[in-house]
């Protein structure tokens, strides 16, 4: 169902997480990809599966809110698993036809799956511990000195503010949308390719026109308010202020990082 | 006889295993008979939009069974695409769901997603755009041209033309003017006596009911408060303003005057039934 689709999805909550300043948070994920493509060992990689795990538990958003974002992506986990255990070179293990399966192919395979599963974990935990309005407005804040080289840094992040913002009520008006043509009889199942795609034609015309609708409505409304853009003296409703939680948790993640970084020089049976 | 749409322990769960989740039906057991005309009244939020889209198979049941004609819609083999031929189901702002270049394609789409063949679809267009008092020089528009009353009933042509047994309309009334109002239910009785259709329209006008249908379900915390034909319903206006409903204004008038001890019946919910009712206490203290 089209409910399944995860992305940009915010649970709101008070977590120690939650808490967190937007600004902190972009950064400590930024640092945490960067981490997820330092470890190279099998003991790192048990390290940050470890603290995946824990700052999942932290959030206190149940495992299985993450596991579903993972769904879409699991014909691609799959596949790049595929790869790397069919065409890494080294040691073969078990050889038929034209394939032989290597210990580096297997290493690899699981190693780059964790990693995927580990980097979806991390982003989904941004977006679902950060309301859209915040992380964009934290994302603004951290670009802002780009503005000085005359990059549009304000008009960006409103857009990207809308477009978060209206996600979730797209996913929603397409449902009602295909509701109301399955009511009609319409047909999304079966059939060829070119008769699903013109199966289409009835969501997405009301679709697009409802979208567009609510563009204009949006665009008039922000008028009224004056709203003219990055303007002179424009300031902010919320101000951002670290708290000790941010220093610590930016500690934390830069050690964290120096483990890993040490962890890679210990072997564990080869891998 | 049985009843051509039956609800048994019926229950709907959004967001099931979510932080979000939402009980919206919540065990509902009910009998719709062939040739009723049912008013579902209830709060914003009571779960009368989610009770409808079980009937034509839109929505499955979280638990419970809901059927058709005595067999179970989820069950192996029960073809949903015959369902929502015979179940017609106008959604709540139908207008939004018009996509084709005019009027008359769009009032298509469902007759031909039916499989019917072109002479009977023309014939059912017309018959239909009748049944709504929309004016034949229209179909040649596009549906978006069209004012929002106008469209609306372009949407319910499109259903009435599939010609279901069933005919659902999911607050076919909301936004319209006054006027508007009154006509699309004339033409909605109209359209289910001469049909012989079973017909459910969901509102939250307690007068629209009132003046169409002949029995009310009430739905409160989605659950089903009461079941019955309009005139018990009424008497027990207490509960029904204890939920947050109200009742017709006729209605208010005679539970005061028979608080003030006038001896009137307090069921009276159409002008004719008022008049009846007056005349007799009148003629009653005079004889
Ligand atoms: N798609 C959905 N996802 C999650 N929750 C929903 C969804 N649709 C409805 N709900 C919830 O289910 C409950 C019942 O909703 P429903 O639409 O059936 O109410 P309703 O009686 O039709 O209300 P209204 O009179 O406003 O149309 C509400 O609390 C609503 O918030
Ligand atoms: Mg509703």
């Amino acid at each position: 169902m089209i409910k399944d689709i995860t992305i940009g999805q915010y649970f709101p909550g008070d977590s120690v997480i939650h808490r967190l300043d937007p600004r902190v948070k972009i950064v400590l994920a930024i640092l945490y990809i960067a981490f997820l493509f330092i470890i190279q060992t099998a003991a790192a990689y048990l390290f940050a599966l470890a603290v995946t795990f824990i700052l999942v538990r932290l959030t206190k958003i149940p495992l299985k809110m993450y596991l579903r974002g993972l769904k879409p992506l699991l014909f691609i986990l799959i596949f790049t698993a595929f790869l790397n255990v069919f065409y890494s070179t080294g040691e073969p293990l078990v050889k038929f036809w034209i394939f032989t399966v290597t210990k580096e192919g297997i290493k690899n395979a699981i190693f780059m799956m964790l990693r995927i599963f580990m980097l979806v974990i991390a982003t989904s935990m941004l977006t679902y511990t950060t309301s859209p309005i915040v992380l964009t407005g934290g994302l603004e804040r951290l670009l802002s000195p780009l503005a000085k080289i005359k990059i549009p840094v304000h008009e960006f992040s409103m857009m990207m503010t809308i477009a978060l913002r209206f996600i979730p009520t797209i996913l929603e008006e397409t449902d009602k949308i295909m509701n109301a043509q399955k009511a009609r009889g319409a047909d999304f199942e079966t059939g060829g390719l070119i008769k699903r795609a013109k199966a289409l034609a009835p969501i997405l015309i009301p679709l697009f026109i409802s979208a567009f609708r609510r563009a204009d409505d949006l665009a008039t409304a922000m008028e009224c308010r004056c709203y003219t853009g990055s303007g002179e003296g424009r300031t902010h409703y919320v101000s951002y202020s670290m708290s000790s939680a941010d220093y610590v948790s930016l500690i934390v993640l830069a050690v964290m990082i120096a483990a890993a970084i040490l962890l890679n020089f210990v072997t564990v049976m080869g891998f | 006889m049985d009843p051509i749409l039956k609800a048994e322990n019926l229950t709907y769960i959004y967001g099931e295993g979510t932080p979000f989740e939402k009980t919206a039906i919540n065990n509902i057991n009910l009998e719709i008979f062939s040739n009723d005309f049912i008013g579902v009244i209830g709060r914003t939020g009571s779960g009368k939009s989610t009770l409808i889209q079980h009937f034509n198979g839109i929505l499955r049941p979280t638990s419970g069974t809901i059927r058709y004609e005595g067999s179970d819609c989820w069950a192996k083999g029960f073809s949903r695409s015959m369902l929502r031929f015979n179940v017609g189901l106008v959604f709540q702002y139908p207008e939004y769901q018009l996509f084709e270049e005019t009027v008359e394609k769009d009032i298509a789409f469902g007759p031909s997603n039916m499989g019917i063949p072109a002479e009977e679809i023309e014939k059912r267009i017309t018959e239909s755009l009748h049944f709504v008092g929309l004016d034949d020089t229209l179909r040649k528009r596009s549906p978006f041209e069209l004012s929002g009353g106008q469209k609306r009933r372009v949407a319910i042509a499109g259903i009435m033309a599939m010609d279901p047994k069933v005919l659902i309309l999911d607050e076919p009334t909301a936004g319209l003017d006054p006027k508007g109002r009154d006509e699309i239910l004339q033409r909605i009785s109209e359209y289910r006596a001469e049909k012989k259709s079973t017909v459910i329209i969901v509102s939250h006008n307690m007068e629209d009911i009132s003046r169409v249908c002949s029995k009310v379900l009430v739905m409160n915390n989605s659950r089903v408060e009461m079941f019955a034909p309009v005139n018990e319903v009424f008497e027990r206006s207490e509960e029904l303003c204890a939920i947050g409903l109200n009742v017709p204004q006729i209605t208010r008038v005679f539970i005061s005057l028979k608080e003030k001890g006038f001896n009137v019946p307090s069921s009276v919910y159409t002008p004719e039934q008022a008049c009846n009712a007056l005349l007799n206490a009148i003629g009653g203290e005079n004889a």
